[in-house]
């Protein structure tokens, strides 16, 4: 055989491995099986290296197609390693009337608060204690450390959040749980995936074929 | 929705905003390399961990794909990186008996065996001794052997892969053929 180094003396230019993985088609097969039949030589190569690879051939037929593809698992970023600030940043980024509407109740708390100090610095004591108790969630609001984010607001910023990447909470459960994702778009769809072997399917061939040779020798599977 | 995107762009969508675009490339390419992990090891445990391993890897180093090589070429890579990592951990645990090929494949193949075909016994040794023989080929030749039997790619598609020559996909895959050849007919048998 050509070109692979082969111990034999043969120039003919035919592809033995083409030959013998059925990747070779129309005129040149036809000349290839016309000296394959008269070539001591090749005939001697296609058959030692059809009884190299009938084994590994029937290897995998038996012990490798019949097992299930395994099930991989992606571990995608999870909603969990995104920090609170990262969370209300994003969420920021993606909502801008949600920012000025912080920037806005941040403002508000801010010039309560103000009020609220500069009244209680005023030695109306009497005042700052009436207004105390109902004031309370107003103070809330100067307490926080994102005091912009009101309860309404914050759970916008929740939802936000939560809606930001829908694909990698998905993506998450998918990971942590056996059921969700539709896996079974990913299942293996082995007749779609997988070409067909063409060298060992039954065609209607009748040249000489690795699996004539294999019953001329004996074997059967 | 990806569908129709090509492996490159998944990649590329996969390390930008859209994780779950690589979603896909696990879908396109789960069989492929769980065969080529399944061929180069020979052991079902193992390849399901370095498909999987493959696969994270992939993944996580997504950002570092620019491109300039195929998607099928930089998950061979990886596969074949993985299968080696799998494989030196294994024989850590000295339980690899594959990569004992002198001493134990000695033993295997002076015990006479009766050939009958129809003895489950027969062909369960049989294929023992044919995975032994393809896993001490060099790992370049056992590539080639792998991808064209278990992964069933034309040689194009190894040469497109590996990017290698045609010339040099057959020349390997015609070496190993013959190296197996010889590791075959150690067998007291006929092992076909
Ligand atoms: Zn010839």
């Amino acid at each position: 055989m050509k070109g692979l180094g082969t111990n034999n003396s043969c120039s003919h230019g035919g592809d033995m491995l083409a030959y013998l993985y059925s990747e070779m088609a129309g005129e040149e097969r036809e000349v290839f099986e016309v000296h394959l039949a008269d070539c001591g030589t090749c005939i001697d190569d296609f058959a030692e290296l059809s009884q190299s690879r009938y084994p590994v051939y029937e290897w995998k037929r038996t012990q490798f197609d019949p097992l299930p593809t395994p099930r991989v698992v992606i571990p995608f970023e999870t909603p969990g390693s995104i920090s609170l600030l990262d969370q209300i940043r994003r969420a920021f980024s993606f909502r801008p009337t949600l920012a000025f509407g912080g920037l806005g109740a941040a403002m508000i708390t801010v010039v309560i608060a103000g009020y609220l100090i500069l009244s209680s610095t005023s030695g109306d004591t009497e005042v700052a204690r009436e207004v105390e108790p109902s004031a309370s969630p107003t103070r809330a609001l100067v307490v926080p450390s994102t005091p912009s984010v009101d309860a309404t607001t914050q759970e916008r910023i929740e939802v936000a959040v939560r809606n930001e990447r829908p694909t990698v909470v998905r993506a998450s459960t998918s990971a942590k749980s056996p059921a969700p994702k539709p896996k079974s778009a990913r299942q293996p769809k082995r007749d779609d995936s997988i070409p067909v072997m063409s060298s060992i399917e039954e065609e209607d061939d009748d040249s000489l074929r690795l699996a004539d040779i294999f019953e001329e020798i004996g074997t059967s599977e | 929705m990806y569908k129709d995107l090509a492996d490159e762009q998944l990649v590329e969508l996969a390390a930008g905003d859209e994780p779950e675009a690589f979603g896909e490339i696990v879908r396109r390419w789960e069989r492929k390399i769980f065969a080529l992990c399944f061929g180069m090891l020979t052991r079902e445990d193992e390849a399901r961990d370095a498909a999987q391993e493959t696969f994270i890897a992939a993944y996580r180093n997504a950002a570092r794909f620019r491109g300039e090589a195929k998607v099928s070429s930089w998950l061979h890579r990886i596969a074949v990186n993985q299968c080696l990592t799998v494989k030196r951990r294994a024989k850590t645990r000295s339980e690899d008996f594959l990569d004992d090929e002198s001493s134990e494949s000695d033993r295997v193949f002076v015990a006479p065996l009766r050939y009958s075909p129809g003895s489950e016994a027969e062909q369960s040794e049989r294929l023992r001794v044919v995975r032994q023989a393809v896993g001490s080929l060099p790992v370049d030749l056992r590539q080639v052997v792998v991808m064209k039997e278990f992964e069933e790619m034309t040689f194009q598609e190894i040469s497109d892969t590996l990017e290698l020559p045609l010339s040099t996909v057959k020349s390997r895959l015609y070496t190993a053929l013959k190296q197996l050849k010889s590791k075959l007919d150690r067998l007291p048998v006929e092992v076909i």
